[in-house]
């Protein structure tokens, strides 16, 4: 049932990223729901299948993004795998967690959005005007996700 | 961490190399790759979008279209209001005039003169004289019939000379070839600006009133002549064209 639903919320995400930027865009920076979705996916599923799903994922979007193939791909793995990596020494009941969040869709959005073919200065000013808030985003809906989830369980305990 | 996983995050890193490098290297192998992996979904993207463009182009040629159809049933209120006047004041009725399309055979440059040579259809009629346009505005006019076959002096050419008028402010001249299109006849009190268009007059009796002819690109005023010296950018490519327009009269 879980996994059902992982995967109902991976389409919405998907089609949210893909083929809906243009309408969830703030400030023209790009949702990336999708970091959300891995980072919470990782801490609720088995490390191996979250790592499969980066994967796949991050093919589906390099097929979709006119960007270098295979950037996705690296950049989403990378991400799951430091966050299984840190499973285990992070208290991610936590709100000081979110802090790996902030440094993943960070990560993410500095390998996949800074256009480094465009030479130093494009790619110094779009890491202060599209990766910095874009992480930042990420943060915030993180929180509110993660207050939904722990409010969810308090309910069902 | 689990071997399992170091195995499968590897494979996926591996992956993502080889795209990357396969789509950039230029190398045959990776070419090969790219080409093999990458391109169906990057055709399926392709078309994607370009079906995207389409709907919106769509849309914007639908509200075109619309816009365009309100404003010609404006214009025919015009043309019938503008008939009825012109019936009141007595004034001659221009007569309507078929389009006669011709194929561009040859076109010729002979001491800076353009001379298009084209070719019609053996059944139909035409006569030296006759007014020569195409998609944009005025080409010239039919010197010569031999066969089917017309020899159309353009309005790049000196001994054309096309009566105009400034669709702006309704001031006359006469347009003359000399290695580039000049308007003359406007004195220096006449009011023409850069970007005006120019439109045929109706004088003369060969081309009907209000073809599109060209845009006034520069205005010269000196003090010491009488009139200003005007050059006009023709609406239509005088050098190469594929098929051209006659005027016809019914």
């Amino acid at each position: 049932m879980r996994i059902s639903i992982a995967i109902v919320f991976l389409i919405v995400v998907s089609l949210i990223d893909l083929a809906f930027t243009p309408y969830f865009s703030l400030l023209h920076v790009k949702p990336y729901a999708i970091i959300l979705f891995l980072y919470f996916f990782t801490l609720k599923f088995s490390p191996l299948s979250a790592l499969i799903v980066a994967g796949l994922t991050g093919f589906l979007y390099d097929i979709f993004s006119p960007d270098w193939f295979g950037l996705h791909m690296i950049a989403f793995s990378t991400f799951v795998y430091v966050e299984i990596a840190l499973r285990d020494r992070v208290f991610w009941e936590r709100m000081g967690s979110l802090i790996v969040l902030f440094a993943g869709a960070f990560f993410v959005r500095l390998v996949v959005d800074v256009p480094f073919y465009a030479g130093f200065l494009k790619s110094f000013t779009s890491v202060f005007t599209s990766v910095l808030p874009g992480a930042v985003i990420n943060l915030l809906a993180g929180l509110v996700v993660k207050i939904i989830i722990d409010s969810t369980q308090r309910n069902a305990l | 961490m689990k071997k399992s996983l170091n195995i499968v995050y590897g494979l996926i890193l591996l992956t993502g190399v080889v795209f990357l490098l396969s789509e950039r290297s230029g190398s045959m192998i990776g070419e090969g790759i790219a080409y093999r992996t990458i391109l169906p979904f990057r055709i399926m993207l392709n078309n994607f979008h370009e079906l995207i463009r389409a709907k919106e182009e769509n849309d914007a040629l639908s509200r075109m279209v619309v816009a365009l159809s309100l404003k010609l049933q404006e214009l025919r209120e015009v043309q019938v209001e503008n008939q009825r006047l012109k019936k009141i004041l007595g004034f001659v009725q221009e007569q309507h005039r078929l389009i006669q399309p011709v194929q561009v055979v040859n076109i010729l440059t002979e001491a800076g003169n353009t001379i298009m040579i084209c070719k019609k259809k053996p059944y139909t009629i035409v006569k030296p004289d006759l007014p020569v346009v195409g998609y944009n505005g005025l080409i010239g006019k039919v010197k010569e019939v031999v066969d089917d076959y017309l020899r159309i002096q353009t309005i790049a050419h000196s001994m054309t000379r096309v009566a105009v008028i400034d669709s702006r402010s309704r001031v006359f001249g006469i347009l003359k070839w000399e290695a580039a299109l000049y308007l003359h006849g406007v004195p220096l009190t006449g009011d023409v600006k850069v970007g005006d268009t120019l439109v045929t007059s109706g004088m003369g009796a060969v081309y009907p009133k209000g073809i599109k002819v060209g845009i006034i690109k520069r205005v010269i005023k000196n003090k010491n002549d009488y009139q200003a010296t005007i050059l006009v950018e023709p609406f239509e490519n005088l050098s190469f064209q594929e098929e051209v327009f006659i005027l016809v009269k019914p």
